[in-house]
């Protein structure tokens, strides 16, 4: 859907992006991770066209990306803001038309009914709550059925009963077809949405790929053990074993073993409940590599 | 273009359907007319009050001035006392059947008189003078006696002077009121400086909305900054030309219904379009209405469809060229309280066109300095609306248009770029060297 090849861009005072490059496969939920000023912003800024960068490519769906993408394109920014005293649904409506969405009556109808908006449809928005307009906020950014969708920290201040609502309605977007940019700082949610993400740091591309793929980029050849009885003080020590707080009848260990034959040697001296390879989480990796 | 006209649109309509907006294009009219016919009311009534008679007595301890007329203005002489002290215990007490009490002194040489003006409550300027004039008059006389000149040789040094000022061109000599073409040029001038203010304002309180709400951003990944800007001040200018149209047109309505009910008795209001030549005649008959008639024949005369041309296009080039730098300010700045340094100096250049205007006016319409600051894109808006209320070439007119609008479309450009970078730009409180900056930096 998206490849950007080569992209840099500076800043008067510092590089923002430096040599990036990824691509973003149809149909999938991309996730874009880094930390604060890591350059996220600046990257979304230029597929939109609000900037441009100083070198590098991007494709849109095979052709080099242009102004009239942008109508096929979703924008949810970070700081986000609407029309004060426009009503909901004639600022819908002007934002549908600014994306030569035609005929978005009907759209708009049902994305209100579908957020419980319906009965403020003619309210002005300074007269909602803040939920309710970031509801609004996020139907702006779909409601002309954009093939791809940008949605910086679509989270940031809702409450959890309106992050799942949004997480269930990103998720239906992308069954329908559209291809989701999601940028966050926040980790959580990435290994239960994205399916491919990259993360960035201090303008440069630490890794990107399938989420799997990554953990396994990452892993630091750990496994994870359950046993009915207690490792014993020289096991623990060859294995740099690490105590795991999980309730059950039996202890869980995180190992590093360094034998050969360790797995012959713990299924002959232990009662072995479970055994599985130990990946990094997102977060653990974003923690270790991208700070 | 076609998302420049529906940024036109939504900019052009949210305005116009606002309650302020109708209430103040339907108030304003009003409020002008009825502020004139209040002064009219005033001017009528002062011209025709019977002004309150004051009774008086005169203590004259002059023995210059015998006598003084029984009436002066509206003071009614109801005799003459002695007796200064008793006089003013009379007025004290309440017991007198007059309001004041008038002094003239007695002076050792006839040629300083002190009066005196003694009254209940506050003393009115205008009796007091009466009250001067007439021992003026009485004194002058007494003293023209005294050198041996009589009232006949004093009547014979009069000279009444009749001034005739009057403008010769191809067409022959015509009326040349130049204080009142002035007056209407300074009005026209003072409307442009205020709708400029007005408008421009509004542009940049909309990019200030835009910004701090955060709205732009979503804006701008689907429409050019730059169309952004430029939308939302056609828009704008949309709303000022709908909003001035509707208050020429009520206002005239008013104006002629007013000028009906207030004049149709006295002047006749076909002598407003009688052109110079017939009004010698007119004037003539009106007698006492003439100075008015020739105010009205000169406004007649004047050239609105020119005047007309000038107002609409110098405001409109006027508020361009300064809201498109109110749009840069808005864009650049976080709050409304931080405008203010970079106001002063956008202000500082119509200011001066005032008092440029002001003299252009009521000295010299076409002097160097007008000539120069009417064609001056910062000022010009202001002075040419003045010049063009006197004979003015139209080359003149449309040269200072021309060079105005081309400077708006250079100069937009120019603030194009501080706004597509000022509207991201957050948390900064920038100078205006950071602003000349965002000009020459690359996109």
């Amino acid at each position: 859907m998206l490849k950007v090849q080569h992209l840099s861009k500076a800043y008067e005072d510092k590089q923002a992006l430096d040599n990036i490059s990824f691509e973003i496969p149809k149909g999938s939920i991309y996730g874009l991770l880094g930390p604060n000023g890591a350059g996220k912003t600046t990257l979304i800024r230029i597929i939109n066209q609000i900037i441009f960068a100083d070198s590098g490519t991007i494709y849109f769906d095979g052709e080099v990306l242009n102004q009239k993408h942008l109508s096929r394109i979703g924008y949810l920014p970070e700081e986000r803001g609407l029309y004060k005293k426009m009503k909901v649904k004639e600022q819908l409506r002007y934002f549908a038309s600014l994306r030569d969405f035609k005929n978005s009556r009907k759209a708009i109808d049902e994305w209100l009914e579908k957020f419980d908006l319906t009965e403020w449809a003619n309210k002005k928005v300074q007269d909602l709550s803040k939920g309710m307009q970031q509801k609004v906020q996020f139907i702006n950014a779909v409601i002309h059925e954009p093939e791809f969708i940008i949605l910086d920290e679509p989270f940031s201040g809702f409450d959890p009963v309106n992050v799942s609502l949004v997480i269930e309605e990103i998720r239906r977007l992308n069954k329908q077809g559209s291809t989701i940019l999601y940028s966050t700082h926040r980790m959580e949610s990435v290994e239960e949405l994205c399916d491919e993400i990259m993360m960035i740091s201090n303008a440069k591309k630490v890794v990107d790929g399938n989420i799997q793929d990554v953990k396994h980029q990452f892993k630091e050849h750990g496994w994870e053990i359950g046993v009915k009885n207690k490792l014993s003080d020289t096991i623990k020590d060859q294995w740099k074993a690490q105590e795991l707080h999980l309730v059950g009848d039996f202890e869980a260990y995180k190992v590093w073993p360094n034998s050969e034959n360790w797995k012959g040697q713990l299924l002959e001296e232990y009662d072995l409940v479970y055994l599985k390879e130990s990946l990094p989480s997102i977060y653990e990796i974003f923690i270790k590599h991208a700070n | 273009m076609s998302n420049i006209n529906k940024i036109i649109g939504r900019e052009y309509w949210t305005r116009v359907r606002k309650k302020s907006f109708i209430v103040m294009t339907l108030l304003t009219p009003l409020l002008i007319v009825g502020f004139y016919a209040a002064m009219v009311g005033v001017g009528i009534y002062t011209a025709t009050e019977e002004a309150d008679l004051k009774r008086a007595v005169l203590v004259n301890q002059s023995s210059y001035i015998q006598s003084l007329p029984d009436t002066m203005g509206s003071i009614v002489l109801s005799g003459e006392r002695d007796n200064f002290d008793s006089a003013i215990a009379e007025l004290q007490n309440e017991t007198a059947d007059y309001e004041v009490v008038l002094t003239i002194g007695d002076e050792e040489v006839f040629e300083e008189l002190t009066l005196g003006y003694y009254s209940l409550g506050s003393g009115d300027s205008k009796l007091k003078n009466a009250f001067q004039s007439a021992v003026k008059k009485v004194a002058n006389q007494k003293r023209m006696e005294l050198l041996g000149i009589g009232p006949e040789q004093i009547d014979s040094t009069r000279v009444t002077i009749n001034f005739i000022s009057k403008k010769v061109d191809e067409k022959g000599i015509t009326d040349n009121n130049e204080t009142i073409k002035g007056i209407v040029g300074l009005v026209f001038a003072m409307l442009i400086y205020f709708f400029i203010f007005i408008f421009a304002m509004q542009v940049m309180r909309g990019v200030m909305e835009e910004k701090t709400n955060r709205i732009v951003e979503v804006v701008i990944s689907t429409v050019r900054p730059f169309d952004l800007m430029f939308g939302k001040i056609v828009g704008i200018a949309l709303v000022g030309l709908t909003q001035v149209f509707i208050w020429v047109v009520l206002s005239s309505l008013l104006f002629l219904v007013g000028n009906f009910v207030f004049l149709a008795g006295t002047v006749d209001l076909s002598a407003v379009n009688a052109n110079a030549n017939d009004l010698a005649a007119v004037q003539g008959e009106l007698g006492a209405n003439s100075k008015i008639l020739s105010a009205l024949g000169t406004l007649g005369a004047m050239p609105w469809a020119k005047i007309l041309v000038a107002f609409i296009g110098l405001f409109m080039g006027g508020y361009l060229f300064n809201s498109s730098i109110f749009a840069a300010i808005g864009s650049a700045v976080d709050s409304e309280t931080d405008t203010q340094q970079f106001m002063l100096p956008v202000t500082l250049p119509l200011v001066l066109g005032i008092v440029v205007a002001q003299m252009a006016a009521f000295t010299n319409p076409h002097g160097d300095l007008a000539f120069w600051c009417s064609l001056i894109p910062l000022t010009s808006p202001i002075v040419m609306m003045v010049r063009a209320c006197f004979d003015l070439p139209w080359w003149e007119l449309l040269l200072s248009l021309g060079i105005l609008y081309l400077t708006f479309f250079f100069m937009v450009r120019l603030v194009a770029k501080i706004y597509r970078i000022g509207i991201l730009t957050y948390g900064k409180k920038p100078s205006w060297k950071q602003m000349f900056k965002w000009v020459f930096s690359k996109s």
